[in-house]
């Protein structure tokens, strides 16, 4: 664009492009053999001495508190093919000032369809999962970078570059709803799947694909506050251990069954792991022979499932007691089944001070410039800006928190000598 | 020569031009049911299924934890409390119940994947119905373990072979689900022989007859104590006790079975070097030497209460000998009301019940008495050869004094029925029956004989259920207020609601 005529003698205008772009492409990302049955192989004890003991269903994974438990895949998917994504996408490039300024900007549309995933299945079946592709996926969004120079003399020379993406997804369809053996939700009519895997804690799934929604929504309960006496449970629809003083309050949202206790109808969608935004951020300065440079990196928008929620060290006295009728907290019952609830979802958001370096170079020999002795202090995750309670906001992207060891923040230092 | 050769050279290059590709490293179903070897371990692969501890614990479990008989430890897994304390709202997310549902359909799909494939196998004759023939007796099995436990469900009879076929909504009535289950166990007999000798963790015709027996009566008595749902079945009471009592006739007093019989030692039942006794009709099989629990066995931990975390020593009945053990987990508890609920004198309590343990030398180390033993502890899982925490210990599935008893409650005071109740009282060292019981107060009798001959082997809450006692009975539930039409059956567990929309 910038060697248009009408633009040519702009001076201030290095570089300007305007990018358009579609394509399709296949995705095969499941491991061979998905088409036939596979059958597992095992020892029997039989006639004193082990045998080997071949049939449908192959154990292809572990669940369960501790991992005791067996998974069971192995039916064949024969109509299984390639996932296909066709993307548009719509660009725009342009360097001002003599490259003090370049922006990139992107607009992209994408839909798959024939999605491939592993769906959980009745267990009736005797089976747990198997790989399907029927469903469409929506995804689109914008990636804006900004990279520029922002002051620079003899002496000094700052820098900064911002990448910003939004994007937005959609499942459009999971396949002939009676073939796919899609659940549908009382109260709204919306038809959903559930996926990934079965949380011991909650005894069942944690996300969901549902129709017209963003991919593996959360869904599950509605708490308003704690339980504060028998009576005020069991007005609350709740029946047995659920309607005691001190436990959640869960909401009946659902009256179409025309009754007034909570039950499975009553759940819904109660969070969505999907960020609003993904931002990062680099500075780089320097001053004569120091140098340093900042790397930020956030998530905004996105919720996160807390499994930890209750068992932080820091809330253990907040919890209910008879003398302490919080609404925050539930009582200490360890024999509580507990359901997955808005309760446990917290805003995920954050922004990371990723690394951070400073270091100051020296000049050895006037003579021969080159040989150089840089000093320098340099950290690794040194803050994590947050109101995300767990140790770390940043999970997979099912967002289920599900505890483990704080993120490591390393700071190193360190010498360089060029000779 | 040379033109041989060519031909040869030709041969082998044509032969070897196949385009179809087989995978390598595991079978399929096109690429197995080959050999009669195939058949062998396809039908192992079944009752591999039920060794998993998801299945092999709550076959046990099932019958007892539910009932005042046993009882869970203070700190036992959530599970296991929900099902002692009859939390009925936890039930369809409660993992046991879910676990012992979801492996009853894997040994389904297993055993009609037997049914259909190593039926249509060209193979010797007699291999084939032996093997299609247990495919049955375990496909009826799993049917009946799930319809006293969850009432109508999901019926599968085909091997589920794509997304379209794992989805069946529940079968349409209790009478139906039931008569697949009898036509089942029809074929299984017609198809499989006698054992010359029982064979560990197999099935025969025995055991056919024998679960029909288990059925009938179940029915039978369900019907007639006016159990919830069963009561408006549509079968006729005395014509299933008849046919009971005719099946387990066709075990007990039939000249024609030899393999199977009374073990004249109550202590030999439970020798975990014996399990080809004449006691097992069907019995796990479960070895020390295995890799993986579930292929050995952990049961014996449940029952043995920890003592000291080391080997511990038992007497053999009133001898002076003692056997060793490792002590266990305290999981399974006997409560003492159960303890003292047998007659006096009975070695059922005496010697299957510890109340001292001692040290190699024969001295006590902890006893009831002292207060070193929590409580009087089932030994009928204990293996002296353990290694660790491996054992051979199984589950006894279906014994011949079972299906005695059930033969005894079936047909009434005869004078048969009288021979086998009192061959099992005289084991147990007590009196015979008083003669002369009328029918009703027989089969109380033998039904009361049912709680302490097949103590903690899995049966007690069957027994409850089918004489309509659920709601009487178990104390943690008639403090609730439960009724009987609550607890008739267990909820289908939710995550097989959530995934099945035939369901709701």
């Amino acid at each position: 664009m910038n060697e248009e005529p009408w633009m040519k003698d702009i001076a201030w205008i290095d570089l300007m492009k305007l990018r358009a772009s579609y394509g399709i492409s296949g995705n095969q990302g499941i491991s061979a053999y998905q088409t036939l049955s596979r059958y597992g192989q095992h020892e029997y004890y039989y006639n004193g001495g082990w045998m080997t003991a071949i049939g449908p269903g192959y154990q292809s994974g572990y669940t369960g508190q501790d991992g005791i438990y067996a998974v069971w895949s192995g039916i064949p998917n024969t109509s299984l093919k390639w996932e296909t994504t066709s993307q548009f996408d719509l660009g725009f490039d342009a360097g001002v000032l003599d490259g003090r300024l370049n922006l990139t900007f992107d607009w992209y549309w994408k839909h798959t369809s024939d999605l491939l995933r592993e769906r959980n299945i009745a267990p009736s079946s005797g089976y747990d999962k198997m790989w399907v592709n029927d469903g469409e996926i929506l995804n689109h969004g914008v990636e804006l970078t900004l990279d520029g120079i922002i002051y620079r003399n003899r002496d000094w020379n700052v820098g900064a570059t911002l990448v910003l993406t939004r994007n937005r997804n959609k499942v459009l369809s999971l396949g002939n709803s009676i073939e796919a053996g899609l659940n549908t939700d009382t109260r709204t009519g919306m038809q959903y799947e559930f996926y990934g895997n079965s949380l011991e804690q909650f005894r069942g799934y944690t996300n969901i694909l549902a129709v017209g929604q963003p991919m593996y929504v959360f869904y599950g309960y509605v708490t308003d506050g704690i339980v504060q006496s028998l009576s005020d449970g069991l007005s609350a629809g709740l029946s047995g251990d659920d309607a005691q003083p001190g436990e959640f309050r869960y909401v009946d949202i659902y009256n179409g069954d025309s009754m007034d206790t909570v039950d499975e109808n009553d759940r819904c969608i109660i969070g969505d792991p999907n960020p609003d935004l993904l931002a990062s951020l680099s500075l780089n300065a320097s001053y004569k022979g120091f140098d340093f440079s900042v790397f930020f990196n956030g998530v905004f928008g996105n919720d996160v499932i807390n499994t930890k929620r209750f068992s932080m060290p820091d809330n253990m006295v907040l919890r209910w007691t008879v003398d302490n009728p919080t609404s925050e907290y539930p009582r200490l019952n360890d024999s509580r089944q507990t359901r997955l609830s808005n309760w446990w979802i917290e805003d995920g958001s954050f922004v990371r001070v990723q690394t951070m370096t400073l270091g100051y170079t020296m000049h050895i020999s006037k003579a021969d410039y080159g040989r150089t002795l840089r000093l320098y202090a340099s950290a690794d995750n040194l803050y994590t800006f947050t109101k995300f309670t767990g140790y770390d906001p940043e999970v997979s992207p099912l967002g289920v928190y599900s505890g483990g060891y704080p993120r490591l923040r390393r700071v190193t230092f360190g010498i360089d000598f060029n000779f | 020569m040379r033109k041989t050769f060519t031909i040869i050279a030709a041969a082998a290059l044509l032969s070897a031009c196949s385009l179809d590709e087989y995978p390598y490293g595991f079978f399929s179903e096109g690429s197995f049911y080959k050999t009669e070897a195939d058949a062998q371990s396809a039908t192992n692969y079944i009752y591999d299924a039920i060794n998993y501890i998801e299945y092999s614990r709550a076959i046990v479990f099932l019958g007892e934890m539910n009932t005042d008989a046993m009882y869970p430890k203070g700190d036992a897994t959530q599970a296991n409390k929900e099902l002692d304390g009859w939390k009925m709202n936890t039930f369809r997310t409660n993992t046991t119940l879910y676990n012992f549902y979801k492996y009853s359909y894997i040994t389904i799909n297993r055993a009609n994947s037997v049914i259909e494939n190593v039926g249509a196998m060209a193979i010797d004759d007699n291999l084939k119905n032996r093997y299609v023939g247990e495919g049955y007796f375990m496909r009826a099995y799993s049917y009946f373990c799930l319809a006293r436990n969850f009432g109508v469900v999901p019926l599968h009879l085909k091997t589920v072979r794509n997304l379209d076929d794992t989805l069946e909504p529940c079968v349409e009535s209790l009478d139906a689900l039931w008569g697949q289950i009898f036509s089942d166990l029809e074929k299984a007999m017609d198809l499989m022989s006698i054992y010359a000798v029982p064979e560990t963790g197999r099935t025969d015709r025995v055991a056919a007859w024998s679960l029909a027996a288990k059925a009938y009566l179940y029915l039978a008595s369900a019907k007639e104590h006016g159990a919830p749902q069963y009561a408006d079945m549509a079968f006729d009471v005395e014509d299933y006790y008849a046919k009971a009592a005719l099946y387990a006739g066709y075990v007990v007093d039939n000249p024609e079975q030899k393999t199977y019989g009374f073990s004249d030692n109550l202590l030999d039942i439970y020798d975990v070097e014996k399990p080809t006794g004449p006691e097992h009709i069907f019995i796990m099989s479960m070895d020390r030497t295995g890799d993986k629990e579930g292929q050995y066995s952990k049961i014996s931990k449940m029952y043995i209460p920890y003592v000291a975390g080391g080997a511990i020593y038992l007497r053999q009945g009133d001898s002076d000998t003692f056997i060793v053990t490792h002590d266990g987990w305290s999981e399974y508890q006997t409560s003492t009301d159960f303890y003292n609920s047998f007659e006096t004198g009975d070695l059922r309590h005496d010697w299957l019940f510890c109340s001292e343990v001692y040290d190699s030398k024969g001295v006590v180390t902890a006893s009831l008495a002292n207060g070193k033993l929590p409580y009087p502890f089932c030994r009928k899982f204990i293996d002296p050869q353990y290694s660790g925490d491996k054992t051979s210990t199984k589950p006894m599935l279906i014994r011949y004094s079972d299906v005695a008893l059930i033969y005894a409650e079936a047909a009434g005071p005869t004078a048969k029925a009288y021979e086998l109740v009192n061959y099992i009282r005289n084991r147990a060292g007590l009196a015979p029956l008083a003669a002369g019981l009328s029918k009703d107060d027989f089969r109380q009798a033998v039904w009361n004989e049912r709680k302490f001959e097949l103590a903690f082997e899995g049966h007690l809450c069957y027994d409850l259920r089918r004489f309509n006692l659920m709601h009487t009975d178990i104390t943690a539930a008639k403090e609730q207020g439960l009724t009987a039409e609550d607890m008739v059956f267990y909820p289908i567990p939710s995550l097989e609601t959530d995934l099945n929309p035939y369901i709701k």
